[in-house]
């Protein structure tokens, strides 16, 4: 589940990569189309600008033509006008248009020529002899002359709109293809690298919560089971020092030696569990439940005679599990030899192994008719150090906190479900 | 009515039973001491004597963790059973739990007088039981 560091490394420098690589093309692609459409629109504003210049100047004409004047400031204007005019008709025929346009253009453009002329021979005559000398022909011309200018640049301008429209809709499928391709990119990346790494991440953050519930618990236990016996201690060495009397001595001595030795015990305990956290020298191996039975039968075989015990078992579902052999030896043993001590005095006991395969992972059920645990009062405690739930001589509290420690040091879970005077069934899930 | 108080003692650990029985002794402060070895034991007594309120304790020094029924449950059967108790019982608890949730949990049950860490002082001992005598 873990991944290598390097490997993380280099999947989270691809990840990133690629989203800025992806936004960049993303926003160069976008910037490019933009000014495609920019381009399209000062054109088509040149060249309704021409429409309007074309009549200006046919305007000046007539006004100069009518008024027979030859003032200088209105052949001015006619000039300024003309010569604008004039550069913006070059500039339009000079634009490269890509493919389809530039023949359908072209054509345009040759049609409008002759008019184009007029328009500026008319105005250049003008200019050169005053209104006087055109002026009985002159306006009906030059009004003639602008209507058909005025008419085919009118569709020049629709040609230019529609292609401006169809470089839109261009722009549009190309942001769309690309907002789904980056889309794609991005789901494709959260699947392959995101997903795993916040997979890791919970992984170890749902190992982390428990191994630091499993510290806790374990502060609270050395506190508590440490705590009292080293009390204990305290208050007979002050007994022992008060009391004159050789026989009370003794007698006290002897809760000493008790003391002590219930103390090392907690102490293996927590040593023990404590090494089973770290975890460091567990070796995985194909186990076949029913091997692990047998040589646990073989281990409890004076119990399991004593007990008249009889212990089936069922394994088909899931024979086999890859696993710490010593921990699966020892939860069985736990879990066999706690059924055969907490069995019920009314009836043979008898312990039932079920494995089953759950959601791809395997589940032990461990059941027994014994005596049972009160599960409403005992559920929280059921695993705790020195717990014990039964006024029973070999009733010790440590078993099941191994227990519990190995299963859930190999990422398992462990739970019980029990009734009074029925039984208990004790759920593993590998 | 000096000594008159029934002091209880609700411990599994005997040698801390031992050490208390012992303090008091030799303060000669009681003679009456019931000793029980889990909260189920102590219930069932109390139970038992239910209609004898002289039988039944003044003052409870109650541990937390024990088999069977721990501290907490045994409160939580007491405060069912404690309107049929015809007298006033102080309940101390007494325990080497340094876990804030268990004093935190102890604090809120009002019938609990006051949490005590193990081990408990004999000066502590003997003036909760004058304080108990004082008031019966």
């Amino acid at each position: 589940m873990t991944l290598k560091k390097g490997k993380h490394e280099i999947r989270y420098i691809v990840f990133i990569i690629t989203v800025v690589v992806t936004i960049s093309a993303n926003l160069a692609i976008f910037q490019y189309n933009l000014s495609l459409q920019d381009r399209d629109a000062e054109i088509i504003n040149i060249a309704g600008r021409q429409r309007m210049l074309s009549q200006n100047i046919s305007k000046q004409i007539l006004l100069i033509s009518y008024a027979n004047s030859d003032s200088i400031s209105q052949l001015k204007l006619l000039g300024t006008i003309t010569k604008e005019f004039t550069a913006a008709h070059k500039m339009l025929t000079s634009i490269q248009l890509p493919a389809p346009y530039d023949a359908s253009f072209d054509k345009l453009y040759q049609s409008i020529a002759p008019h184009f002329n007029s328009i500026v021979n008319t105005s250049s005559k003008t200019l050169q002899h005053g209104g006087t000398k055109f002026k009985k022909n002159l306006p009906s011309e030059i009004v003639k002359v602008d209507q058909k200018f005025l008419a085919t640049m009118e569709i020049i301008l629709r040609e230019y709109q529609h292609k401006a429209e169809n470089t839109l809709k261009r722009t549009k499928r190309i942001v769309l293809i690309l907002s789904l391709i980056s889309i794609l990119i991005l789901l494709v990346e959260s699947i392959f690298i995101v997903l795993p790494f916040v997979k890791t991440l919970n992984y170890q953050n749902a190992k982390l919560m428990s191994t630091n519930h499993r510290l806790s618990d374990f502060a609270h236990i050395a506190s508590h089971n440490l705590r009292s016996p080293v009390m204990n201690l305290n208050s007979l060495i002050h007994f022992i020092d008060r009391t004159d009397d050789k026989a009370e001595k003794e007698a006290l001595k002897t809760k000493v030696k008790t003391t002590l030795a219930n103390l090392n015990n907690t102490m293996n305990a927590l040593l023990n569990a404590l090494s089973i956290q770290s975890n460091e020298s567990s070796t995985i191996e194909e186990l076949y439940f029913e091997d692990i039975l047998t040589f646990t039968k073989e281990t409890l075989s004076a119990q399991i005679l004593k007990s008249d015990a009889i212990i089936t078992m069922n394994f088909a579902e899931a024979p086999i599990l890859k696993y710490d052999r010593l921990y699966l030896e020892s939860i069985f043993q736990n879990l066999l030899s706690n059924a055969l001590k907490y069995r019920s005095s009314d009836r043979i006991p008898e312990v039932h192994f079920l494995t089953k395969m759950k959601n791809k992972k395997i589940h032990l059920y461990v059941s027994d008719n014994g005596l049972g645990i009160n599960m409403k009062r005992n559920e929280s405690k059921l695993f705790g150090l020195n717990k014990v739930f039964h006024k029973h001589p070999e009733a010790k509290g440590v078993g099941l906190f191994m227990t519990r420690a190995q299963i859930e040091s190999m990422g398992g879970i462990i739970t019980a479900e029990s009734t009074v005077d029925k039984g208990t069934t004790f759920k593993i899930i590998f | 009515m000096k000594n008159s108080v029934v002091i209880s003692i609700v411990d599994d650990d005997d040698i801390y039973r031992y050490s208390v029985l012992r303090t008091l002794k030799e303060e000669k402060l009681t003679k009456k001491i019931l000793v029980f070895s889990d909260g189920e034991e102590a219930l069932d007594f109390m139970l038992d004597n239910i209609a004898n309120s002289q039988k039944l304790p003044d003052v409870i020094f109650l541990d937390i963790n024990m088999p069977i029924m721990d501290g907490f449950q045994f409160m939580e059967e007491y405060v069912k059973i404690k309107p049929k108790v015809g007298k006033k019982i102080t309940v101390y608890m007494i325990s080497s739990s340094v876990n804030p949730v268990d004093i935190e949990r102890s604090k809120s049950i009002s019938e609990i007088s006051d949490y005590i860490i193990k081990p408990i002082e004999t000066e502590k001992l003997v003036a909760i039981i004058k304080e108990v005598e004082a008031a019966s």
